[in-house]
């Protein structure tokens, strides 16, 4: 499933096992990613028990509300006891920085370069 | 990087309650273009970064909507300060005054942001990491003072300095 927004794409894998943003989010409220991640959510507890995979190499921003709605993903991840792997982009510096952040609210998260 | 060449820039748009929340992310990017031809690239995704959060802020809870936003942001002997202020309820102020106390005073702004955003998850708060991120995150000093019936948020960021 592919969803286009003016300022982002979310592409779900159909097998439940990940799924890409790309684009720039910048969402005006929490609640506008509670609507935008919803798709996600509802995603990961379908998939593998291997993890849950959400590449994000190609999302050049993303402002704090966004983060706010990716840490609850990761927190719903680790209700699901679900590993979860962001692949990412190190020439985007705030992907590592934020991610790291969260990594340490859950210790199956990973980061793997993608570019 | 022109770290000897100084650069300020002042932008006001109001009333708040009119003005499109989209332009806050257009001001960052304008303002990373602009910044990025004169100063280091970093300076430029910091700036980016600190004006859309800061005039998010301000356009999601700016009192009754009928004030400006005034945004400012002077680049100087590679330090970037930048200043956004708008109306705020005397509730407001108290709140982000306390936060602001909170995160400049923490030993360790990574391990408050964790915290926070696992308490916010808990509790099903919205938002409060703004902040904390350009705090944590970015590296930036975090004041805010109240002048009359607005609050101002202060942010600087040195290159190659301590914060």
């Amino acid at each position: 499933m592919k969803i286009e927004q003016k300022d982002y794409t979310l592409e779900l894998l159909d097998d439940h096992s990940g799924a890409s943003l790309s684009g720039v989010l910048r969402l005006a409220s929490p609640a506008a990613y509670e609507q935008a991640f919803e798709p996600l959510r509802k995603a990961l507890p379908l998939g593998p028990a291997e993890g849950y995979t959400l590449d994000i190499a190609k999302l050049t921003f993303m402002n704090s509300s966004g983060i706010t709605g990716i840490s609850r993903l990761v927190l719903l991840a680790r209700q699901l006891n679900k590993p979860f792997v962001f692949v990412v982009n190190d020439a985007i510096p705030w992907q590592r920085k934020t991610l790291a952040s969260l990594q340490k609210l859950y210790p199956k998260l990973s980061i793997r370069a993608g570019v | 990087m022109t770290s000897g060449l100084r650069l300020t820039f002042a932008f006001e748009v109001g009333p708040v309650a009119q003005t499109p929340r989209e332009i806050s992310g257009a001001l960052g990017d304008a303002l990373q273009s602009l910044l990025t031809t004169t100063h280091s690239e970093a300076f430029g995704t910091k700036t980016n970064v600190a004006v859309t959060e800061l005039v998010t802020n301000v356009l999601e809870h700016a009192g009754e909507g009928t004030g400006t936003v005034r945004c400012e942001v002077a680049l100087e002997a590679n330090t970037l300060r930048i200043r956004v202020q708008g109306d705020a309820s005397e509730e407001q102020c108290t709140e982000v005054l306390q936060r602001v106390d909170t995160l400049s005073t923490a030993t360790d702004p990574k391990a408050l942001l964790r915290s926070t955003l696992k308490e916010r998850h808990a509790k099903r708060l919205k938002g409060g990491v703004g902040l904390l991120r350009l705090r944590a995150e970015n590296g930036f000093s975090v004041r805010a003072e109240r002048i009359a019936q607005q609050l101002a948020i202060t942010v600087e960021y040195a290159e190659g300095g301590a914060q």
